[in-house]
C-alpha cells in the first residue's frame, strides 16, 4: 500500500526500507578500504609535483632549486612560530629563472598585531631566501615578498 | 580579511586549509584529508565500478591527482566535491578501459564483511542492518551507472543537487531526474525484499 509522502510523492513500505538500507550504508565504511588505505595514501604521497626552476648561486658557479623546495623549506621556517600559519607561497621568476617575487599568504593568530607581524614574516622569509638561493647580497627589493593576511587562527 | 572571530581552540583545522598545507608538501595534512574523506570516495568508486581492485586503483589515481594538484587548489568549490570532482572522473577513465568483470560488493571475498555489532547492539538488529545494506549494494549494481552515481553522491555522501551536478558534469534537473529514476527502481526492489 502506498501513502503521499511531505512533498505529495507517493511512498511505499519498498521506501521506508530503502531509506533505512541508504542509512546503513551512509555510515558503513568498507572493509576493502580499511586495508588498502595505508597503501593508497603512500603511494598518492610519493608522486612528485613538477616544479618551476629558481636560479640559485654559490661561490663556483650557479644552480638550480625547485619551488616546491623552496615552498617546504618556508613552510618549515614558519610551522615553529605560533603567530602565523603559511597558507600558500607562489614563487615568480624572470627570465634565466632568477627570483623576482614571493608572495606569502599566512592567516594570522587571533589578536596579533598585524603590521609588525606581517614585516616580521617578510623579513624572516627574504632572509631565508637569500641563504637559500646562496646570493648573501640579493637586496629585498629583488627578492620582494608581499603578505597577506587572509584569515585568523587561535594558537 | 575573514573572519573577524578565530575558530574554537579545539575546533578541526578546515578541510580547505589541509588543501592548502598539502600544497605546501605537508604529508600529514594531506593524511588527514584522506582519513576524513577516503573512506567515502572508496565507497563511491566500488559501487560504480564494480570491482575491489578497481575502485582501489581508481582511489589511488584520485588521490594521487588531489595531491598533485593541492596547490592549485583555489576554493571554488568545497574540499569534499572537489575531490568528488576528481574521483567520477578517475572511474569514468576506470570504467572505459576496465578488464576485470564485476564483482557485486556483498560476494567479493576483498570486501568480506567483518563488521563487529557494535556494544550494547542488539544482534538482530544489526543482523537486519547488515542484510538490508547487502541487499542495497546487490539493489546498486543493477542500475544504470548515471542513476547509481546520482544516488551515491546525493543520497548517501549527502551532496546538494548542485554539488552532485557538478561531479557528473551535468544539470541540477538531470540529477533530480536520475534521482527519481533510481528511487523508483531502487523502492521496488525492497518492495519484494524480506
Amino acid at each position: 500500500m502506498a501513502v503521499n509522502d511531505g512533498d505529495g510523492t507517493r511512498r511505499t513500505p519498498g521506501d521506508d526500507l530503502l531509506d533505512l538500507a541508504t542509512a546503513q550504508l551512509r555510515t558503513h565504511t568498507d572493509d576493502g578500504w580499511v586495508s588498502v588505505a595505508p597503501r593508497v595514501l603512500a603511494s598518492a604521497l610519493r608522486a612528485v609535483r613538477p616544479s618551476q626552476p629558481v636560479r640559485g648561486r654559490h661561490a663556483e658557479g650557479e644552480y638550480v632549486v625547485a619551488a616546491d623546495v623552496l615552498r617546504t623549506s618556508v613552510r618549515a621556517l614558519l610551522d615553529p612560530d605560533p603567530r602565523v600559519r603559511l597558507r600558500r607561497l607562489a614563487l615568480r621568476t624572470g627570465p634565466d629563472d632568477v627570483l623576482e617575487e614571493a608572495v606569502v599568504e599566512v592567516s594570522a593568530a587571533y589578536l596579533q598585531p598585524l603590521e609588525p607581524l606581517a614585516d616580521d614574516v617578510r623579513r624572516t622569509v627574504a632572509a631565508h631566501l637569500r641563504d637559500v638561493l646562496g646570493d648573501a647580497d640579493l637586496p629585498d627589493e629583488v627578492v620582494r615578498v608581499d603578505l597577506l593576511v587572509t584569515d585568523v587562527h587561535r594558537t | 580579511m575573514t573572519p573577524a572571530v578565530p575558530a574554537p581552540p579545539d575546533a578541526p583545522v578546515p578541510d580547505d586549509e589541509l588543501v592548502a598545507r598539502a600544497g605546501l608538501g605537508d604529508h600529514a595534512a594531506f593524511a588527514e584529508l584522506v582519513a576524513r574523506h577516503g573512506a567515502a570516495l572508496y565507497r563511491y568508486a566500488r559501487r560504480m565500478l564494480g570491482s575491489a581492485p578497481d575502485a582501489e586503483d581508481a582511489v589511488q589515481d584520485a588521490l594521487t591527482a588531489a595531491w598533485l594538484g593541492a596547490e592549485g587548489f583555489r576554493g571554488a568549490s568545497s574540499v569534499r566535491t572537489w575531490l568528488f570532482g576528481i574521483q567520477a572522473n578517475c572511474v569514468r577513465r576506470a570504467a572505459r578501459t576496465r578488464t576485470r568483470t564485476p564483482v557485486p560488493v556483498t560476494t567479493d571475498p576483498d570486501d568480506e564483511r567483518t563488521d563487529p555489532a557494535p556494544a550494547g547492539d542488539d544482534p538482530v538488529e544489526h543482523l537486519l542492518a547488515t542484510d538490508l545494506r547487502a541487499a542495497l549494494d546487490l539493489a546498486l549494481a543493477d542500475l544504470p551507472g548515471p542513476q547509481r552515481a546520482a544516488w551515491l553522491l546525493v543520497e548517501v555522501e549527502g551532496m546538494p543537487y548542485a554539488d552532485a551536478a557538478q561531479v557528473l558534469g551535468t544539470t541540477h534537473a538531470a540529477v533530480r531526474g536520475l534521482l527519481e529514476r533510481a528511487r523508483r527502481t531502487l523502492g521496488r526492489r525492497f518492495e519484494t525484499w524480506r
